[in-house]
């Protein structure tokens, strides 16, 4: 039951986010996975305590998620410090 | 990964994925797509782990069970008995303590170590899964004359817990296979309670082949035969009273 609310929660949330982002015709990859990783984060913090199974993945998923968002974050930063970076 | 929910939401965000980022070269696609993958992860490994922690919550109940039965000392196959060899109108499992006989009575209500035959044999009364299982699929109409229709339509059509049931009719009994079962062995795990009562599959097919052939039936034998398939020999034992 848990997971059940959890997926609705995130599938609707990720649908009105990426529609109204494509609406304002947005095209950076950077914005939507920015987004799409709070929106994570978020729902699953609101979801605690998620099962056992499903605890572990979430783990392995927030981490991933988190780093591509540094990735993007750090770069961002680095474009307007004015460093080249290779 | 025990969840096609899951497996389906992953090979839909993949293919979304690659349909936004190959072909469509939208973002917003490219991007719902993993939003998808990212949700079929979760579904995959986190579909039915509560549920497997409440059926472990569960088995102390069978630990008590069996406890009471080797306390007893008895190791004899339960006798499944349709609803209508029992007052309460409920398919249960006896535990014959002496002669493994089928009861030439209807059983009484409320009893749980009942007095039964005209020489005295006693047993213990059992309500089981394939109890609640007949409960459930007697209410909507989902068992009738025909065993094998019986066992398909309660078991994979309205409780869903296999993917196919095959029975055919042996000498004084019936071969039952049923494919894919979902009931997991969990729910007693390996302690007396499986010896007697069977497998908690074996004890759906038999309640309902109980109350179909409206006759006591005994688990003869039950084997896993190509790590899908379970099947179970049953043996028709007399008529209901």
């Amino acid at each position: 039951m848990v997971l059940k609310r959890l997926l609705i929660t995130q599938l609707v949330l990720y649908t009105v986010v990426i529609a109204f982002l494509a609406y304002l015709g947005v095209d950076d990859f950077a914005i939507y996975i920015s987004l799409v990783t709070l929106i994570y984060l978020v729902t699953i913090i609101t979801a605690h305590p998620l099962p056992p199974g499903t605890r572990r993945v979430a783990n392995v998923v927030t981490a991933v998620l988190v780093a591509v968002f540094l990735y993007f974050a750090i770069t961002r930063i680095l474009q307007i410090l004015g460093v080249a970076f290779i | 990964m025990n969840s096609d929910l899951g497996i389906s939401l992953i090979v839909l965000g993949a293919g979304l994925s690659a349909i936004g980022y190959l072909i469509l070269n939208s973002t917003p696609v490219l991007v719902l797509g993993i939003a998808v993958l990212i949700m079929g992860l979760l579904a995959a490994w986190g579909e039915g782990s509560l549920d497997r922690t409440q059926l472990e919550l569960a088995r102390s109940g069978w630990s008590n069970i069996s406890a009471l039965l080797e306390s007893i000392g008895t190791a004899s196959r339960a006798i499944y008995l349709p609803s209508s060899a029992t007052e309460a109108g409920t398919s249960m499992a006896l535990v014959p303590l002496v002669r493994p006989e089928p009861p030439s009575i209807r059983l009484p209500r409320g009893g749980f170590a009942i007095r039964y035959g005209s020489e005295g044999e006693t047993g213990i009364l059992l309500y089981t899964p394939g109890s609640i299982a007949v409960s459930k699929c007697l209410s909507v109409g989902a068992i009738g004359g025909d065993v094998a229709t019986s066992l398909t339509n309660c078991l994979v059509n309205h409780l869903t817990v296999a993917r196919g049931v095959t029975a055919t009719p042996s000498e004084d009994g019936i071969t039952v296979v049923i494919r894919d079962s979902r009931v997991g062995g969990e729910l007693y795990g390996n302690e007396l309670t499986r010896a007697i009562l069977g497998s908690p599959t074996a004890s759906l097919v038999a309640s309902v082949a109980a109350e179909s052939l409206n006759s006591p039936v005994v688990i003869e034998s039950e084997e896993v035969r190509g790590g899908r398939d379970v099947v179970i020999r049953l043996r028709v034992i007399g008529h209901g009273p």
